[in-house]
């Protein structure tokens, strides 16, 4: 199948960073043309420069102009754009923009609206996965008035996990240990979400201690087929936010395994899905619940590329054009362990706190099955407009172990200067004894100091970057250089 | 240039009992200079450190480029003076790199006497200011003194040479275009508020560095006035009220370190000659305890000296077969090309010829000139008078006197009546001069000298018609001699400044090689003598 | 030692002095040690750092007065103090620096120029990826400025407030 087969001869990317460029790359693989918007702030990124057409769009804040979604489809309009693509986040999930899509003529690159609307929505999902019998969580949700909300998680007893409805990516979420503090950390939730989603509406539910993420990727065409290309783990995770992601699972069983991917496959071909899509579950001691559907492509969708050969991105395209899968679901066979790091421009040391700086060096490592989708490029600033992934670091190895020796020796080469990363802890990780042992829940990291902070430098360590800022400062080697000759020789004698 | 071959048997006994000897002396010099740098009461310490300050060889440390030599000049001066109370002379003296230029630094040292200026610290001060003034070296002041020292004003105030030629010499340089630095780290008074006044830049430290012409006791009696240092004359007045100062530092470090800035700054002159690739002797240096005999009178062989100081230990001797009593030759000292002029004996007529004819050779060619004294004079006796040996000896004190190229002087033994004028003395200008720890300076030597005296008072006693027995004339002739031996000895004539230092031998190359680069910091003038009696 | 460098805060002091004569040749001189050291280029940002003999992989690129280093898998940001304002010279005296502990945004101003606050007061809050944090007067005194407004976003280390300390001004 080449071009012609498309109704569409330009995608507009409805997003930035490392994710606009892995979709650029599929779109122009197709014979497609790439269409990207961008803030000025996102002006000197790669995205901009690997576009075939780029328009600029403004907001009140870099990230509004991403929100705005007038000016996106006005933008594909200028562009030439028959289809968008929205990445994750900003629009992905946001079934009023998919309409604005439809209406605009253009075809959006994800499910239908109303399927958004229904799986997109915690509560209304949640809900809708109950009444067909898959398995949930006790929770409660926030209907009007908070007082009732309160009551209702009181009802259910702690530990409890406050989230706001209309979130993800865990803003706004707040684990309720102790019950007295349950109206402080409501307030603070529902300020968060009102901020991030304008939407402070909460929902809570039963916290599974030292539960562990599980996902199952599936995508459904227009025709009634729908598959589930496995599972991924993403239980490291720091505040809430993924760090590290891997297929498969090493917590499950393939017993266990084939159970949780049907049930996904079961949720998603109810509620008729089609495109790519993401169906999280909390799993702990051997049970698994809902936790949320992501309508949408996932930041972590390279870990499942790897093991199975497909390109999602191509594959979301294809579906969005109308065409069937083009295999069934014993089709599917995952080969080897994938595992992706998330670089991320933050401090481990200090609490994950952000970073910033600018890119002065970026010197990316090539390997037999590593994959690195980079967000940056070298001479670009990173502020904190924006999330501060920097880059994906993505391995395919014959097993887990494999795959943990190409990341690390990736780590190793991949050189990042000018803003702090958290590169060395995820190294750290990497070598951890509880994280090789796949030991991992979504606590793992939380408090770990041992892996959150920084060793001290060794003794040569020391004296090698010590050597080596000296060599490359000018004023110190200005300093040495201006030492005449003869005085340089005779060294730091005294009569 | 071709290697000295030397003849030296080191494994033989008077090889090693010469070695014993000298390095006893070199540790005895060592030890007296550890004991002039750093014995000091510990209230004097503990005032310091109460007061924030830096003791100001940490100065020193703080100011100088890490890992480049420092050639401290005068260590033992006040050694013999004062009875031994002002170790050298509360200056500090030297040449060091700082900020990769090469300067000249003028240090008080306010753990001896408050930094007080004594009769031969002006000397020392001076001194270190002509070397400024000969070699176009720029100066760094680093100033924390109690004023001059009023019991012996009449001694260092009013005279041509004293006090006040410290400030005509600052402006000298100033007119000369050689910068200097003064760092504000003490109190300035009275006269030493001129110091930094006369430097062209200044940096004062806040709280402990104070410039004025009284000081608030001064005040407080002549005017009533209560004031304090520090509104009288602190950092922040001196910079941003009266100008006297440029920049006000926090800390001492922080005045330092803006010293190092300023000095960064300045030009670096080309050099007046061209270096080449430098060399360490083929002999090793620590074999010059071994050269020199323990009886000063002994005579040896300087090429032997010359082999353990010069790049390679090679030698082009010029006239290797004519006045064979002074050898003369060019040789290579850290790259640089010198002209050696070393005593083999004492001189005579041919001597003193070839020395006065190889000073003009070096002059034309550009070649600084190396004196390595060890002489007791020139030949005396009729033949020699009669051959012309004054006349002689005039062509080489005129060569020595008007040669243009930098001269310098080491007095490695004896230095004895006019051969230490043919040698380039102290009153010839040579732009350093050093001492060994044996050597001798006077007018003759002690033994010859003490008969002379002593005849002198015996034959008073038989105008008296009187005899003496032999221990009578003992009696009267040890005194004399001791005396004599006391001032003719090397740290006598360090005490008075009439030389830059006692070296350890094995330091001189070095201590040659940083003071021949200083000393190429000025231009070398085109040659221009007087009349050569012929 | 002249050269004063920073590394996480960390205090280091340390004196290049010229090698043996061989092109590019230094001695890195740390406290009593010297040890011979070299760069040779490799290519744009990548050298190979040679230590005592010993060869290390770099990657490093010099920026104002920081030098990041790239070694061992690790980068590092290399601050080399201005030696004179190392010296010791206070900010102001008197004055306070409200700093940013983190990058950010400014969610709300709490306090306005003439103030007085005491130790705790809140003064800005900000808000870090999605973190409020408030941030509180270090000491008593009044508020002289306030150098941020709502909405803007700031570097680590960024002043955002500066205060004039109780009793300075009696």
């Amino acid at each position: 199948m080449g071009a012609p087969a498309f109704p569409f001869d330009t995608v507009l990317i409805a997003n930035r960073g490392e994710i606009a460029l892995r979709i650029l790359r599929t779109v122009k693989a197709l014979g497609l043309r790439g269409a990207v918007v961008y803030h000025a702030l996102d002006a000197e990124g790669p995205a901009v420069a690997a576009a075939d057409v780029a328009v600029e769009i403004h907001g009140p804040t870099p990230v509004a102009a991403y929100l705005d979604g007038a000016q996106i489809i006005a933008a594909a309009r200028q562009a030439g754009a028959g289809a968008v693509h929205p990445g994750y986040g900003f629009l992905s999930e946001n079934a009023g923009f998919a309409r604005a899509c439809a209406d605009a003529g253009l075809t959006f690159v994800g499910p239908a609206p109303q399927t958004m609307e229904l799986m997109g929505d915690k509560v209304r999902a949640r809900r809708f996965v109950a009444e067909h019998g898959f398995p949930v969580a006790p929770s409660a949700v926030e209907d009007d008035d908070p007082q009732t909300f309160l009551d209702r998680a009181r009802a259910l007893g702690a530990p409890l996990l406050i989230k706001p409805s209309a979130g993800g990516g865990g803003k706004g979420m707040r684990i309720v240990r102790d019950m007295a503090n349950l109206a402080d950390e409501a307030a603070r939730a529902r300020s968060e979400g009102q901020r991030f989603f304008g939407d402070g509406r909460l929902y809570v539910e039963r916290y599974v201690e030292q539960p562990r993420h599980i996902e199952v990727q599936v995508l459904g065409d227009a025709h009634g087929s729908l598959v589930h290309l496995h599972e991924r783990e993403c239980s490291v995770q720091r505040r809430f936010q993924k760090v590290i992601e891997e297929s498969p699972s090493p917590a499950l069983s393939a017993e266990q395994r084939h159970s949780i991917c049907e049930v996904a496959r079961g949720i998603a071909a109810t509620a008729g899905y089609v495109n790519a899509g993401t169906i999280e579950f909390i799993w702990g001691n051997g049970d698994f619940y809902f936790l949320e559907m992501n309508t949408r492509l996932q930041v972590e969708h390279p870990v499942t590329e790897m093991v199975t050969g497909l390109d999602l991105v191509e594959l979301q395209l294809r579906i969005a054009a109308g065409e069937p899968l083009p295999f069934r679901q014993d089709e599917v066979t995952p080969r080897g362990h994938a595992i992706e790091l998330r670089l991320y421009a933050e401090a481990p040391a200090r609490d994950f706190a952000p970073t910033t700086g600018r890119v002065h060096v970026l010197a990316l490592p090539e390997a037999e099955g590593l994959r690195i989708d980079c967000g940056v490029m070298e001479g670009q600033a990173i502020t904190t407009a924006f999330d501060p992934m920097l880059a994906k670091v993505v391995a395919h190895g014959g097993d887990r172990d494999g795959a943990i020796a190409i990341l690390a020796a990736a780590l190793k080469q991949l050189a990042l200067l000018g803003c702090e990363t958290n590169a060395t802890f995820l190294g750290r990780v990497l070598a951890d004894t509880g994280f090789r042992s796949g030991a991992v829940h979504t606590g793992y990291l939380d408090g770990n100091a041992a892996l959150t902070a920084e060793p001290p430098l060794g003794t040569e360590q020391l004296r090698a970057i010590l050597a080596a800022a000296a060599l490359a400062s000018r004023t110190v080697t200005d300093a040495a250089d201006a030492v005449p000759p003869l005085h340089g020789v005779i060294g730091g004698w005294r009569n | 240039m071709r290697r000295i071959r030397s003849l030296l048997d080191t494994r033989s006994d008077e090889f090693r009992a010469n070695q014993d000897h000298n390095r006893a002396l070199a540790g005895e010099l060592r030890e007296r200079q550890h004991a002039a740098r750093h014995a000091r009461p510990v209230r004097d310490i503990e005032r310091l450190r109460r007061q924030n300050k830096l003791l100001v060889r940490e100065r020193l440390e703080q100011l100088l480029d890490p890992q480049t030599p420092f050639l401290e000049l005068s260590t033992l001066a006040a050694n013999m003076a004062y009875d031994g109370e002002v170790p050298g002379a509360a200056q500090v003296s030297g040449i060091g790199v700082v900020a990769g230029r090469e300067v000249i630094i003028h240090a008080d040292d306010a753990s001896v006497k408050g930094g007080a200026w004594y009769p031969l610290s002006v000397k020392k001060i001076i001194r270190t200011l002509d070397i400024a003034i000969e070699n176009r070296l720029p100066v760094v002041h680093l100033c924390d003194s109690a004023g001059g020292f009023l019991p012996l004003q009449a001694e260092l105030f009013a005279d041509r040479y004293y006090a006040g030629r410290i400030f005509r010499n600052q402006s000298i340089l100033s007119k000369m275009g050689v910068p200097q630095v003064a760092v504000v780290l003490g109190h300035c008074t009275a006269g030493g508020a001129y110091v930094p006044a006369l430097s062209d830049y200044s940096v004062m430290t806040r709280g402990t560095g104070a410039i004025f012409l009284g000081g608030p006791s001064l005040v407080k009696a002549a005017t009533g006035e209560d004031v304090s240092a520090e509104e009288l004359g602190g950092a922040d007045m001196h910079t941003s009220v009266s100008g006297t100062a440029d920049y006000a530092a926090a800390s001492e470090l922080e005045a330092l370190a803006m010293a190092r800035e300023i000095v960064g700054c300045f030009e670096r002159p080309a050099k007046a000659i061209e270096r080449s690739t430098p060399e360490p002797p083929a002999y090793d240096p620590d074999e010059l305890y071994g050269i020199l005999p323990r009886d000063t009178r002994v005579q040896f062989d300087m090429r032997e000296i010359i082999a353990r100081i010069v790049d390679g230990s090679r030698f082009h001797e010029y006239q290797p077969n004519y006045g064979k009593t002074l050898v003369c030759g060019f040789a290579n000292l850290h790259g640089y090309q010198i002209g050696i002029l070393a005593n083999n004996g004492v001189l005579f007529n041919d001597s003193a010829l070839k020395g006065a004819h190889f000073i003009q050779l070096c002059d034309k060619n550009r070649t600084p000139l190396v004196f390595l004294q060890n002489i007791t004079g020139f030949m005396v006796g009729r033949d020699y008078e009669r051959a012309g040996i004054t006349k002689d000896g005039a062509k080489m004190i005129m060569a020595v006197a008007g040669a243009a190229v930098p001269k310098f002087t080491v007095v490695v033994n004896g230095s004895y009546g006019a051969g230490t004028y043919g040698m380039a003395g102290r009153a010839f200008d040579p732009r350093f001069m050093f001492s060994w720890p044996q050597a001798q300076v006077s007018v003759m030597g002690a033994e010859q000298a003490a008969g002379v005296l002593t005849d002198v008072k015996l034959r008073q006693i038989a105008r008296d018609g009187r005899s003496l027995s032999a221990a009578e004339i003992a009696a009267i002739r040890d005194p004399i001699l001791t005396d004599y031996k006391r001032q003719s000895s090397a740290y006598y004539a360090t005490s008075e400044l009439w030389d830059d230092g006692i070296l350890d031998p094995v330091d001189t190359r070095n201590a040659l090689a940083v003071a021949l680069s200083a000393a190429l910091n000025a231009p070398i003038p085109p040659p221009h003598y007087g009349v050569f009696r012929m | 030692m002249r050269h004063r460098f920073d590394i996480e805060g960390a205090d280091h002091r340390l004196w290049l002095a010229p090698g043996d004569g061989q092109p590019g040749a230094f001695r890195l001189i740390l406290g009593d040690a010297s040890h011979t050291v070299r760069l040779e280029p490799r290519g744009g940002h990548h050298h190979d750092l040679v230590v005592d003999g010993a060869s290390h992989p770099v990657v490093l690129a010099a920026v104002g007065d920081t030098v990041h280093v790239f070694i061992d898998g690790a980068a590092h940001a290399v601050r080399l103090h201005d030696p004179i304002q190392a010296g010791g010279a206070p900010e102001a005296g008197g004055h306070a620096l409200i700093r940013a502990p983190m990058p950010g945004t400014v969610l709300e101003i709490a306090v306005d120029p003439g103030a007085v606050v005491q130790p705790g007061d809140r003064l800005i809050v900000i808000e870090s990826m999605k973190l409020e944090t408030t941030i509180r007067a270090t000491a008593s005194g009044s508020v002289d400025e306030v150098r941020v407004r709502a909405g803007q976003s700031f570097d680590r280390d960024a002043v955002l407030v500066t205060l004039t300390l109780a009793g300075e001004e009696a």
